[in-house]
């Protein structure tokens, strides 16, 4: 039988931009009522924590992880060294007034990994005198070939010091079947805030997340093998 | 030039009756789907009510309104549409189509090619980027040659208190591929898709 290399393994140089889901971090300052700073960075980095609720899912037992892996405690910063993540999980969710759920700041910077399921240092308002303001969602919004997610929220600088954050995430709470009860609350986004962001007193931050999904038509394949002279399918 | 917070890419092989290779295509996804992101807005906000577009157990398509948050996202094998799809269709996807544009149905029929279960990797995570992989094999055992002409990947998404909806599945990737691939009759097509977080 004939047999024949078509078209040898290619490395398609795409001078788009890389297809997949993109992130955006908006941060606006009001100060006195006007607008002082306002920035839109993009956001770099999911973490793990998706893939291991998609995983835990689907096997049929509870996975543990431990180092590095931390978590916090539910409805707290309180960090628990270890993360059990429940075949009978009910799902991750926010909730819009939990200061420890949705957007949450920091003034620490972690690693880059994708085990970073807490932030390094999170700011609490009774430690800052930062007050969170509740979450805000929209529903996926289409413009052309480009859909749109996205959540916001205000953080209120009522103390007397200016408050520098460098850090941010969105921290979800994971909740399990009642006969696992492993509850807890992790970072299903973190980024790293650089330049940093200063809120001096009296002054209102919003940051907001976008998340982006744009569809794009068909590529050149990396690699394509084809193994036989016959076929009709490759010019 | 930025890298995506989420991407994937696709490696589809194709074996003749006798198991020989005929065509293996590797390529980076182009199209996460709407969706995708309205899987994550039920997913995360608790009281959103949009509904949700998805496929049932017998390969019909189903919109399902919440009332609860929905529930794990799992490619575990309740059903066959699980995990990766495949279609005969080749038109460009739109941005808010939530189906393959001409699903194969699972079966032996004319036209029709047998989902094999789903292989999932354990998520690698102790470094950048992390990966987890979903694989799955379709068999042809139709009499014929099946046309493939898109693939896809969807999760089940458990909706708590709403038993009917475990064995329905999401769409969240739809990829057209260059040229369609031809799945001799005793063939097989294998079709994996690897996620990838950067971080």
């Amino acid at each position: 039988m004939a047999t024949a290399l078509i078209k040898i393994a290619k490395r398609h140089k795409n001078k788009e931009l890389e297809a997949g889901v993109y992130g955006y971090i908006t941060f606006k300052i009001i100060d006195h009522g006007k607008v002082v700073f306002r920035t839109r960075r993009q956001m770099h980095s999911l973490t793990g924590l998706w893939f291991l609720l998609m995983w835990a899912g689907t096997i049929s037992s509870p996975l543990t992880i431990t180092s590095p892996a931390l978590v916090y405690s539910p409805n707290s910063f309180n960090i628990a060294t270890s993360a059990t993540f429940s075949y009978y999980a009910e799902g991750f969710w926010l909730t819009a007034s939990s200061p420890y759920v949705g957007i949450v700041v920091g003034t620490g910077q972690n690693p880059k990994n994708p085990l970073d399921l807490i932030l390094a240092s999170p700011v609490t308002s009774s430690s800052s005198g930062l007050t969170y303001g509740p979450l805000t969602m929209s529903s996926p919004t289409v413009s052309g070939n480009t859909s749109t997610l996205s959540m916001s929220r205000t953080f209120t600088n009522n103390g007397s010091s200016s408050i520098t954050l460098t850090e941010a995430a969105i921290v979800v709470y994971c909740s399990a079947n009642a006969s696992t009860t492993v509850d807890f609350d992790a970072a299903l986004a973190y980024d790293y805030i650089s330049p940093s962001i200063t809120l001096a007193p009296g002054q209102i931050l919003t940051i907001t997340y976008q998340i982006q999904v744009t569809m794009r038509k068909g590529g050149v394949p990396w690699i394509q093998h084809h193994f036989h002279c016959s076929c009709s399918y490759w010019p | 030039m930025p890298k995506p917070l989420l991407s994937a890419r696709y490696r589809l092989v194709v074996r003749d009756a006798q198991g020989k290779i005929i065509r293996i295509e590797e390529a980076p996804s182009k199209s996460f789907i709407l969706n995708f992101l309205y899987m994550w807005w039920l997913t995360l906000n608790l009281n959103a009510s949009d509904s949700l577009s998805m496929v049932t157990y017998y390969g019909s398509p189903y919109a399902y309104s919440p009332y609860q948050p929905m529930g794990w996202w799992t490619f575990v094998n309740r059903e066959p549409y699980s995990g990766e799809q495949v279609g005969s269709g080749t038109s460009s996807p739109s941005a808010s189509s939530p189906y393959l544009e001409s699903l194969i149905l699972s079966g032996t029929g004319s036209g029709q090619l047998s989902y094999g279960p789903n292989i999932v990797t354990s998520p690698s995570l102790s470094s950048n980027p992390g990966t987890m992989t979903v694989t799955k094999t379709f068999t042809n055992n139709s009499g014929g040659t099946v046309t493939v002409g898109e693939i896809g990947l969807a999760t089940q998404v458990y909706l708590p208190n709403a038993a009917s909806s475990t064995n329905n599945a999401a769409l969240m990737i739809h990829d057209v591929l260059p040229s369609v691939a031809n799945v001799p009759n005793g063939g097989t097509i294998t079709v994996t898709y690897t996620l990838v977080v950067n971080t």
